[in-house]
């Protein structure tokens, strides 16, 4: 499976980290490559960067959108991470995963077909389901 | 049924739009921003306060500032410089307090399609207008939306026929859209109007009339586009 993680955020990192072997690829998109330099993923292969500007759709689709199975999304806050993941949804067999800060806005973008994880208790069990765990 | 209005953003308009709504009627007006210095001094500018310092994708603070409110319609405007800020709120007006009046400005054009696509269809386009006329007049074709079809996601449409576009020679009457849609006819380049039942071919400088779902807006831009624009 071909997986877009969008934001630079340490839950990110972690989450890569536990999938990275389950994977064929892993495209990291952010403002700036700048804050993965100290991911320990660097040196693998699989994993590419990008960067540019989240919100827009050209700089998501140059990241790999049109070809991921899976995108996940930790930006800056809850309400750029919404809107990212809302923008990324343009495949209907693609799979979003959106970490937030404040479960309080889960149940409407659940709702919407989202898949929610809690930033501060990060368990990330649905996400090695789909990756056939 | 009283109504409380509920808008998210304040700009150098606010004053005057705050005095306009008073006019035509509303005088339950709260204005809401995540900039505690454009809070102040909008309430500078009043007696009683009228803005509240906030995030708007905290629903405690919707509610505090009356999203919720018994007894009351809740109309939603969200016209903050961010889209993304503007798109959350709305659906957190429309899909969580179950509001029908949220109106929101999209600043960025590529952004129009995910509001619709979300369900918040009472849009404002920054510049729009202006944008498309300039566009237009440079030989690109762009559907201007003339009427929106209120709470429906939905517009009538123009599209002016450029030189080189694909729909040249097409007959009207058996035009073929690859979408939904009503082909109301033409007004040709002389100002002579034609019904979608006549048949007629489509000439340079034409310009088509079309209700059609504004997720439909690209593809429309991509069918009647020239090949020379493409």
């Amino acid at each position: 499976m071909n997986i877009l993680i969008i934001g630079s955020k340490i839950t990110l990192r972690k989450i890569s980290e536990e999938i990275i072997d389950k994977v064929e690829a892993i495209n990291f998109l952010d403002t700036t490559t700048n804050n993965y330099l100290n991911w320990g993923l660097s040196k693998t292969n699989k994993i590419k960067y990008y960067s540019g500007d989240i919100k827009k759709i050209d700089t998501l689709v140059d990241a790999g959108l049109n070809e991921s199975d899976i995108i996940i999304v930790h930006s800056e806050n809850d309400t750029e991470s919404l809107f990212i993941a809302q923008k990324s949804k343009i495949n209907a067999n693609s799979t979003i995963f959106v970490i937030l800060e404040d479960l309080v806005l889960a149940e409407i973008f659940e709702s919407l077909g989202f898949i929610i994880f809690d930033s501060h208790n990060l368990k990330i069990t649905k996400l090695l389901n789909k990756l056939g765990n | 049924m009283n109504r409380n209005m509920i808008i998210n953003g304040i700009d150098n308009e606010s004053i005057t739009m705050y005095k306009e709504l008073l006019e035509y009627g509303f005088e339950d007006i709260v204005f809401i921003d995540s900039d505690i210095n454009k809070v102040r001094n909008l309430n500078n500018k009043f007696a009683n306060t009228i803005a509240f310092f906030g995030n708007s994708s905290s629903t405690e603070f919707l509610e505090f500032v009356g999203i919720n409110r018994i007894n009351s319609e809740t109309i939603f405007i969200a016209m903050t410089p961010s889209d993304s800020v503007n798109l959350i709120s709305c659906e957190i007006a429309k899909y969580k307090y179950n509001l029908n009046n949220v109106v929101s400005v999209v600043n960025s054009k590529e952004n129009l399609p995910l509001f619709n696509a979300y369900g918040i269809t009472e849009l404002f386009f920054q510049g729009r207008s202006i944008l498309e006329l300039i566009i237009n007049s440079s030989g690109i074709t762009l559907p201007i939306s003339l009427l929106d079809i209120r709470n429906k996601g939905t517009s009538l449409w123009s599209i002016k026929i450029p030189k080189d576009s694909n729909a040249i020679g097409m007959d009207l009457a058996k035009l073929n859209l690859p979408f939904r849609a009503i082909v109301f006819g033409k007004i040709d380049s002389k100002g002579n109007p034609y019904q979608s039942t006549e048949n007629i071919d489509i000439e340079e400088g034409d310009n088509i009339f079309i209700i059609t779902s504004n997720r439909n807006e690209e593809t429309m831009i991509r069918f009647f586009q020239g090949n020379k624009n493409a």
